[in-house]
C-alpha cells in the first residue's frame, strides 16, 4: 500500500515512515508541507493520504481540498493525524472529506494496523 | 479608686468613613432604597472625575454598578431568591475593568445601605491573559515533540530498531511511562484552556450509566495493573440513566479511578458503586487508602492541588484533575463530593440528575 504523508515535523515523518514500512507493508512518500504535496502529487499514486492538520502555510484541510481537485486523488481515502481534539472537531474533519482521524501522540506499533482498519472500514 | 473611662471601656475602633480615604480601592456607600450616593472616599472621587472626562456620570448605584437597588434586595438577585449579604460583580468605569464587592447592611439610623468596594483588575486581567496564553502556547508546542519522543521509544521497545538488553529495555520503559505522564499533564492543561475559553463541547445524550462505568474501568485497566490494585464494580442499581456526554463521564471516572488506584495499598481493591441517591444517580469511587485530612478536603477541587505531596513523584499529575472533573460535572448539572476518614480510605460521590424513560424518549425524538 502506498501512503502519501504530509507532515511538517521531520522527526514525526521519520517515525511514521519507520513505523509504516517496518511494521506494515507500506511504501511511504513524504512531503514537508501542503505546497510541496501539491507540487509532487502528479508523480504520486497513493492508496491513502495521511495528513497533519496544523502546518505552516497550507493547513491539512486546505491541502486535502486542493489535492481533491486532481482527478487521480479525487477519491483516495484521507486520514488526518492530529493532537487531542474534540469529538465535534473530528466530525468536522470527517465532514470535510476525511475517512478518519488518528490522534497524536500515536502508537507507532499499531499505526499501520490503524490505517489498514480505517481504509478497510 | 475611680477608674477613668479609658480603663473601663474598650476604645471605639470602628473606622470612620474618612478613614477609607487611605485606601487605594474606591469605596462608595449607597442608600439601599434610593440608590443615591451617601458617602464616597478619595479614590472614588478621583474615579468620578476621570469618568466625567469621558462623559460618564457616576451619581447613582446604577451608574456605578450597572444594577438597580432592586437587584440587591432579597429576591431581586438574578441568580437566587435567597437573601444575600454580599455580591460580587464586574463593571467598567472610566474605561477600566473593576471587580466590585457590594455588602448590604443596616446603619445606626435604621436605614439600609449598600457599601461597594471597587478594585481595578485591569492589570490582573492582563496578567491572567498572559499566563493563559503562555500555558496554551507551551501546551500546544509540546505536543509535536511528545509525539516524536513517544513514537521513537515505542519503536525501540517494539524491537523495530534492533534488539535491546533487558536493562536497556527497562530504562526505555521508564522513559516511556514518564512520557505518558507528560501527555496526561499536557491534556489537563488543554482541557482547562478549553473550559476557560468556553470551547469544551458536550455531546449530551440519554445514557445508561453502567456501560459508561464499564468503559471507564476498561480504559484504566493497564494503569491498575501497574499498581497491583483491583477495581470491582458494585451495581446496586443497574438502571441508572442520565442526560450527559458519556465520553466526558468516562473522563471523570478515569480520573477518579486513577486517583483511587494511586492512593490504594498494593494488593488493594477500589470499588465503583452505582446506586440511586435521593433524586440523583450516584456513582461512588471508593478506595481503602490513607484518607485525606479534613483541612485538605476543603481545597481538593481547586486548581494545582496535590494531596499527599510526599507521594507526588510516584503518582504524578498536575493537581488539575479534580478541578477539571468538577468543571465537567457542573456542565452536566451534576455535583461531586468527598467522604474521607484518615486511615480508612476515601469515597468520591458523583451525583447526576436522573431522567425518566419518557424524558429520554422525548430527547431522542428531538422534542
Amino acid at each position: 500500500m502506498i501512503v502519501m504523508h504530509v507532515e511538517d515535523d521531520a522527526d514525526i515523518r521519520e517515525i511514521a515512515q519507520m513505523a509504516l514500512e517496518m511494521m506494515g507493508d507500506f511504501t511511504v512518500v513524504q512531503f514537508d508541507c501542503g505546497e510541496a504535496a501539491l507540487e509532487g502529487a502528479g508523480g504520486t499514486d497513493p492508496d491513502v493520504i495521511l495528513l497533519d492538520v496544523m502546518m505552516p502555510g497550507m493547513t491539512g484541510p486546505q491541502t486535502l481540498a486542493e489535492l481533491r481537485k486532481l482527478p487521480h486523488l479525487k477519491d483516495v481515502p484521507a486520514i488526518y493525524m492530529t493532537a487531542r481534539v474534540q469529538p465535534s472537531e473530528i466530525d468536522g474533519l470527517k465532514n470535510a472529506g476525511a475517512l478518519g482521524v488518528i490522534v497524536k501522540p500515536f502508537d507507532p506499533v499499531s499505526l499501520a494496523q490503524q490505517i489498514t482498519d480505517l481504509v478497510a472500514s | 479608686m475611680e477608674q477613668t473611662s479609658e480603663n473601663t471601656k474598650s476604645p471605639d475602633l470602628a473606622p470612620r468613613f474618612q478613614d477609607f480615604d487611605l485606601l487605594a480601592d474606591a469605596v462608595v456607600v449607597f442608600n439601599a432604597s434610593s440608590g443615591r450616593v451617601a458617602h464616597i472616599n478619595a479614590a472614588a472621587r478621583t474615579l468620578t472625575t476621570q469618568s466625567a472626562a469621558l462623559n460618564q456620570s457616576l451619581t447613582t448605584l446604577q451608574d456605578w454598578t450597572g444594577k438597580s437597588p432592586d437587584f440587591f434586595r432579597p429576591g431581586g438577585h438574578a441568580d437566587t431568591s435567597e437573601p444575600q449579604a454580599c455580591f460580587r460583580l464586574e463593571t467598567l468605569l472610566a474605561d477600566c475593568l473593576f471587580e466590585v464587592h457590594v455588602k448590604l447592611h443596616q446603619a445606626a439610623d435604621q436605614q439600609d445601605y449598600l457599601t461597594a468596594v471597587f478594585r481595578d483588575i485591569a492589570e490582573r486581567s492582563e496578567s491572567e491573559r498572559m499566563t493563559k496564553e503562555l500555558v496554551s502556547t507551551i501546551s500546544h508546542e509540546l505536543r509535536s515533540p511528545m509525539t516524536a519522543i513517544k513514537g521513537a521509544m515505542g519503536l525501540i521497545v517494539s524491537g523495530a530498531a534492533g534488539e535491546l538488553s533487558d536493562k536497556a529495555r527497562e530504562m526505555v520503559l521508564i522513559a516511556q511511562r514518564n512520557a505518558d505522564r507528560l501527555v496526561l499533564i499536557i491534556n489537563d492543561f488543554l482541557d482547562l484552556e478549553k473550559f476557560s475559553d468556553g470551547q469544551m463541547v458536550f455531546d449530551d445524550t440519554p445514557s445508561d450509566l453502567l456501560p459508561v462505568v464499564y468503559d471507564a474501568v476498561e480504559a484504566i485497566a493497564g494503569f491498575q495493573g501497574r499498581f497491583d490494585v483491583t477495581v470491582e464494580i458494585d451495581a446496586q442499581d443497574s438502571d441508572l440513566r442520565s442526560l450527559l456526554d458519556p465520553n466526558r463521564l468516562v473522563q471523570v471516572l478515569v480520573n477518579l479511578l486513577s486517583n483511587a488506584i494511586k492512593f490504594s495499598p498494593p494488593g488493594g481493591v477500589v470499588t465503583i458503586r452505582l446506586a440511586h441517591h435521593q433524586s440523583y444517580n450516584r456513582i461512588s469511587v471508593i478506595d481503602r487508602g490513607d484518607g485525606i485530612p479534613d483541612a485538605d478536603q476543603k481545597a481538593l477541587f481547586g486548581r494545582f492541588v496535590q494531596i499527599g505531596l510526599k507521594n507526588r513523584a510516584a503518582t504524578g499529575g498536575t493537581g488539575l484533575g479534580l478541578s477539571i472533573v468538577k468543571a465537567i460535572l457542573e456542565h452536566q448539572n451534576g455535583t461531586i463530593s468527598v467522604d474521607s476518614t484518615l486511615g480508612q480510605g476515601t469515597t468520591f460521590h458523583v451525583d447526576l440528575p436522573q431522567i425518566a424513560p419518557v424524558e429520554a424518549r422525548a430527547h431522542a425524538e428531538g422534542a
